[in-house]
């Protein structure tokens, strides 16, 4: 009696489940591709989060007659600590330039900790503006004060520093930004 | 293994292939055009493992629109491009005056390679229309622009007609109408 070949009968149901998966596959892989929102984990190896605030900070740099060498730097905690030469001037006049650039790239509302001093501060006002709000930093009475910054997500935020002195200032000052999140 | 199951095997590949890559190509477009920032995270619960995802609702939105848009014009330039080609080979067969214009347009070569089934059309458009019902599923949930939801829905009714339309004229190849035998 002659073998009758099975192997296209057999091969027929295993064809029908390439045919449907041909149409699935694909429309599933569509459904999965499209992207969602949430919150950035930023996780490091072991799921260690060692970057907890996500919020970018940048400095805006660029050429001004009185803000000079200009820096910023990050510790290991994440924090920041933005620093600048403010070099002598003229008193009663107001200097400002926009310094950092905060965004926030994380799902939440951030904040952010401003905590600003310059040496030999002797009646000088410092402040920060952010858009049309002012955060003073330092004033007259040679007061010190930490201001909060809120940015939403999706957010950026440009700091103008701005200075002003009673009176002629004759020698160059250092001034320091302590950045840190809430 | 039937033939006619080998020849739907053979042609559903193109399209499958085509829907993967239009929604993958349309992503990489929509993040290297608008500068994007992706995230892509490792989900436990779910059919799938890997999610993309952005941190701003907006661009969730922006760049699953335009890789939809993408992907849907991947599949309906072909699809359309065999519907009108069958359509006016068929128009040959039953109007001399078809023949003159396209004799005059010089595409007489093109038009009588008949290389468009029936089958052919009938799994380009099912790959259209699934991918349509997909993007107007999204477009109801709120995660695709509604311009681009209503873009595919009129697409699902071409493909619709155009299916039908191939095979009342495949029927009509069979079982010719009386009044279009002479």
């Amino acid at each position: 009696m002659a073998k009758k070949n099975l192997l296209p009968q057999l091969l027929e149901p295993i064809a029908i489940v390439v045919l449907l998966a041909l149409f699935i596959i694909p429309t599933l892989t569509i459904i999965n591709l499209s992207p969602i929102t949430q919150e950035s984990k930023n996780r490091d190896v072991l799921g260690v989060s060692s970057d907890q605030t996500t919020l970018t900070i940048d400095k805006v740099g660029g050429q001004h007659n009185i803000f000079k060498n200009e820096k910023l730097e990050r510790n290991e905690f994440g924090e920041y600590t933005y620093s600048s030469t403010v070099t002598k001037r003229d008193g009663r006049k107001v200097f400002s330039k926009p310094i950092l650039e905060v965004k926030n790239d994380t799902g939440m509302k951030r904040s952010v900790l401003l905590y600003g001093y310059i040496n030999n501060s002797r009646n000088t006002n410092l402040s920060i503006m952010v858009g049309k709000e002012t955060y003073v930093l330092n004033d007259s009475n040679n007061q010190s004060y930490t201001r909060e910054i809120t940015v939403e997500p999706g957010e950026k935020k440009t700091l103008y520093l701005e200075i002003k002195n009673e009176e002629k200032v004759y020698f160059d000052q250092e001034f320091v930004l302590d950045i840190t999140f809430e | 293994m039937s033939k006619l199951l080998r020849r739907i095997l053979k042609i559903s590949v193109a399209p499958a292939v085509l829907m993967i890559a239009g929604k993958l190509l349309g992503i990489i477009i929509a993040n290297v055009v608008y500068n994007l920032d992706f995230f892509i995270d490792n989900q436990i619960q779910g059919i799938f493992s890997i999610q993309l995802y952005y941190t701003n609702p907006s661009t969730t939105l922006l760049v699953n629109s335009y890789s939809n848009l993408f992907l849907i014009i991947c599949l309906a330039i072909p699809t359309i491009y065999f519907i009108i080609k069958t359509s006016v080979y068929q128009s040959t067969l039953q109007n001399p005056k078809t023949i003159v214009k396209i004799t005059n347009f010089n595409i007489l070569k093109w038009i009588t390679k008949d290389d468009t089934s029936f089958l052919k059309i009938f799994i380009w458009c099912s790959f259209l229309i699934i991918t349509c019902l997909v993007v107007v599923a999204q477009t109801i949930q709120g995660m695709t622009y509604q311009w681009i939801g209503v873009l595919a829905s009129v697409l699902t009714i071409f493909s619709i007609w155009g299916t039908i339309k191939t095979y009342e004229s495949e029927i009509d190849k069979i079982y010719p109408r009386e009044d279009k035998l002479y």
